[in-house]
């Protein structure tokens, strides 16, 4: 293969790998904090996307910056509105119960987005088009690296919030004991919703990142969301940075998945090795995860 | 006792001519083999959800892949039938062993990983189990699925009559089969561990093996609604057993109520059979679907199957209450 | 005879039990007392098979119990009850007894399924047990309630019932009397006292109400930050200075002396 093909499959399996990861961070949260399995993480993507571009930006005429930033906003109301009303009230039932409540909720989505804007697939061209960058010999398609980039500084950015300011200090109080942070005057139910309506924001910016080098098809939102649950089960289930780099991971797998066995196989292998992972090495690859043996 | 005794005897011949009705009037009436495939459906996906149910509600369990151990078996019959040229019995037969092994499989799993483990462990096969589908389609016919021509009896080939007598014969079998085990000792350690696992195992119960037993009668009964599946189309294709599908079924048993199995059923029959009057806008169905799930969990989260129960009190005089707790029925037959 | 030898128990890095070595004699009723957090619930939990002692040998009747899963352990013949009360809500009250009878149930998988005779013969067993432990208890009538309809003295007395069904030799009490008022206590103790003399049961009572424990224990075993700091009849261990420092943190004097006599109201 030559070089160009390896660093195409590089730098491709990265840019998916930060959407991934950044979608990955997002389902951890919720579940270190709410107990809850959110199944429908990808189908937040999947709005969001949707409404970003057919809605604003192609129907409206919006400009694409415009359209983003409101559609990422929504998309965090309506999880923090969700996040109030629903989820709240079944933090105290079995895990059973919200992952059905979840999945239910995902079947509303994909269904509406399907209801409202027609199976038919879109393409988008993303800020930066078709553009390339050339280094020397080896070109990378900009939507890539825009990816990427823009992820990693996402991550950084969110990163320091966590670890330096004020509100950052009170989520992961939030994340490591709920009950004890209410005690102490932290405002949990608040902060619980908050956390949800930014995690889906991070879903929805994984969607707009990630759409200019795909499709946008309704199917987007379940497979970015499966990759995603990939990715926090190899990374290390219940661990941050182990969603991070288990979505590297499961950008890499993907790529590696093309290139040796062919497009068809192209999830095969994320999934077989997530699987791998429960059965010899539940927490996770890195063993940083929560390990739950009985 | 004597008045149980009356009720029972008052109650019984109602619900068996509701039986036969069921059981001989649809293809005696209903001429359109659409409609009639639609109906045997709708009993195949009851029995999909009493299994399931018995896994997820009566014993805790969690399986989000419960189209995949249902696509198992339909595709190990229909590949059995085409590509090695079995009969239906044995491929049939087959088809259900390998579904119950790979039952088997997920029941020792969840017995070393913990609840989100687990859901998605159920889901990575089913993931895993689409792919192959897809991908491998010498042997499964790919996305394009697989068509089988229908068995013989004595030299006659099936007709969508018998096939659906068949059907309904092998719903009420399942259905029989969860009342038996949930009115038992088996149903109890079912229950326990459901409702308090640690508390189960100090009070004598052996929870490995009951939640064996759980994921093993579950995948069996999706193994028989696989072949049921086979039979009633004759065709089976990848779309028929996605995540998406596990998740449909999920919604049968919560709908229905967790843990109730006449709920289930009922469950099945108003998701196999309301779809049908909201095709006009593709979707519409899925959105009400969800919305409802939503709806139930946090408004009704005893389900249908609990209204069904409050509708059978109307032909007893038995309190709800007394219904509701399963009260157990000694296999000696007095209360 | 139930016996624990130098069993230690850590979680992490708290030492929950220290060396604790005792034991509960064949039809006699011990007290386990200490204050909170010494250990106790730890010691029940270790002896049940809810997880296995750091170090040390528990046995029963001279098998090792170490090893054994929960259910095995039931099998010998010890059973227990709960200091939060845990039921399982979903199923009736006789359900919940008649679960606890499974060791004399030994039909299989598909003789209970498709109802054989020695099967059914067992289930009929069971339930007449149940209703029998029920009976004991004084909870019979409420047989086919719903378990979680009960008030929470009711759903005490049917988690004895619960660990009585399956004729145990010993059983451990994980705070029987917490939530019940004054008159309850006192009838519960007098049914303890019956069982313990009609049947032969050991009883190990691990409580708080000092007055429950005297009245009923022929010995007491105290506990304080996982160690053993006592062990004898009531009215020695009572007077024992270290107890008294463990439950009041000062020295013994006239004082707390008349505290502790009155302690437990």
């Amino acid at each position: 293969m030559s070089l160009n093909a390896v660093v195409q499959i590089l730098v491709g399996g990265l840019a998916f790998g930060s959407v991934y990861a950044l979608v990955a961070v997002g389902i951890v949260f919720i579940w270190r904090t709410m107990n809850l399995l959110n199944f429908a993480h990808g189908q937040f993507l999947l709005l969001c996307c949707y409404v970003a571009i057919i809605s604003l930006y192609q129907k409206l005429g919006w400009p694409i910056s415009a359209s983003v930033l409101v559609a990422l906003l929504i998309v965090g109301l309506f999880g923090t509105m969700f996040a109030t009303t629903v989820f709240e009230r079944l933090r105290k039932q079995p895990l059973l119960t919200s992952v059905i409540a979840t999945m239910g909720l995902s079947l509303v989505l994909e269904n509406a987005v399907l209801l409202l804007f027609g199976p038919r697939p879109y393409s988008f061209e993303g800020f930066l088009g078709r553009k390339m960058i050339w280094i020397g010999n080896v070109g990378f398609l900009a939507n890539h690296v825009f990816a990427l980039l823009v992820s990693l500084i996402i991550l950084i950015v969110f990163a320091s919030v966590l670890k330096y300011t004020i509100i950052g200090r009170a989520i992961r109080a939030v994340a490591y004991d709920k009950e004890t942070a209410g005690l102490m005057g932290i405002p949990v139910p608040w902060l619980l919703s908050l956390m949800f309506g930014f995690s889906a924001i991070l879903a929805g910016l994984a969607g707009i990142l990630v759409v200019p080098v795909t499709y946008l098809t309704l199917d987007l939102g379940t497979a970015v969301g499966y990759k995603a649950f990939a990715s926090v089960v190899i990374g290390g289930f219940g661990s941050v940075p182990g969603a991070i780099i288990g979505g590297y991971i499961v950008g890499l797998l993907e790529g590696a998945g093309t290139a040796i066995l062919g497009t068809a196989y192209r999830d095969l292998l994320a999934f077989a090795v997530m699987l791998l992972v429960l059965f010899l090495r539940p927490s996770g690859i890195l063993g940083i995860g929560e390990a739950e043996r009985i | 006792m004597a008045a149980t005794q009356k009720i029972r005897r008052r109650r019984w011949p109602f619900f068996f001519l509701l039986l036969v009705a069921l059981w001989v009037l649809p293809p005696t009436f209903l001429s359109s083999p659409y409609y009639l495939r639609l109906v045997s459906f709708g009993w195949i996906n009851a029995i999909i959800a009493l299994g399931l149910n018995m896994a997820v509600g009566v014993a805790g369990q969690i399986n989000l892949g419960q189209a995949a151990f249902v696509g198992l078996s339909a595709y190990v019959t229909a590949m059995l039938i085409k590509l090695v040229g079995w009969t239906w019995l044995p491929s049939a037969v087959a088809g259900i062993v390998g579904t119950v092994v790979a039952g088997t499989a997920v029941g020792w799993v969840s017995n070393r990983l913990r609840g989100p483990y687990l859901a998605i462990v159920t889901l990575g096969f089913n993931l895993v189990f689409q792919i192959l589908l897809l991908t491998q389609v010498d042997f499964t016919g790919g996305p394009m699925g697989l068509r089988v021509k229908a068995p013989e009896i004595f030299g006659v080939k099936m007709n969508m009559q018998a096939i659906y007598i068949v059907l309904f014969g092998f719903f009420i079998l399942i259905y029989m089969l969860c009342r038996l085990i949930y009115y038992s000792k088996i149903g109890r350690n079912f229950r326990a561990t459901r409702d308090d696992e640690i508390v189960a195992r100090i009070m004598g119960v052996n929870t490995v093996r009951a939640k064996v037993q759980a994921c093993m009668f579950s995948a069996f009964c999706a193994g028989v609604a696989g072949v049921l599946f086979l039979l009633n189309y004759l065709f089976i294709a990848p779309a028929a057993f996605t995540p998406m599908q596990s998740f449909r079924y999920l919604a049968m048993v919560v709908i229905g109520g967790l843990g109730n199995l006449l709920g289930s059923v009922l469950g099945a029959l108003v998701i196999t059979f309301i779809p049908e009057f909201l095709r006009v806008w593709p979707g519409l169905w899925d959105v009400v679907l969800g919305g409802s799930i939503l709806l139930v969990l946090l408004l009704f989260p005893k389900g249908l199957g609990f209204f069904g129960e409050y509708l059978s009190t109307l032909f007893s005089q038995k309190k709800i209450e007394q219904r509701w707790t399963g009260q157990i029925r000694s296999p000696g037959g007095e209360q | 005879m139930l016996v624990l030898n130098s069993v230690t128990k850590c979680f992490g890095g708290v030492i929950a039990v220290h060396n604790l070595t005792m034991h509960l004699e064949e039809g006699e009723i011990l007290g386990l007392i200490g204050p909170n957090g010494s250990g106790k619930t730890v010691t029940v939990n270790l002896c049940t098979g809810v997880y296995p002692p750091t170090s040390g040998l528990i046995t029963l009747d001279g098998v090792v119990l170490n090893k054994l899963k929960p259910w095995d352990i039931n099998r010998l013949g010890l059973t227990r009850t709960f200091q939060t009360l845990r039921l399982w809500g979903g199923m009736s009250v006789v359900e919940n007894v008649m679960t606890a009878y499974g060791r004399f149930m030994p039909a299989s998988f598909w003789s209970t399924l498709v109802r054989l005779p020695h099967a059914r013969r067992e289930e009929k067993i069971a339930r007449e047990a149940a209703l029998e432990a029920l009976d004991a208890v004084g909870m019979a009538e409420f047989a086919n309630k719903l378990a979680s309809d009960l008030s929470f003295g009711q759903q005490r007395l049917v988690e004895l019932a619960r660990a009585l069904v399956s004729k145990p030799k010993y059983v451990l009490l994980d705070e029987p009397a917490a939530g019940l008022r004054a008159g309850l206590i006192v009838q519960l103790g007098e049914l303890l006292q019956k069982l313990n003399r009609e049947q032969g049961i050991a009883f190990l009572v691990v409580e708080h109400r000092i007055r429950l424990i005297v009245n009923i224990c022929s010995r007491i075993v105290v506990l304080d930050h996982g160690e053993k700091i006592a062990e004898g009849p009531p009215s020695d261990v009572l007077k024992n200075e270290r107890v008294i420092i463990a439950y009041l943190g000062r020295r013994r004097t006239r004082d707390t002396d008349m505290e502790v006599a009155n302690v437990d109201d």
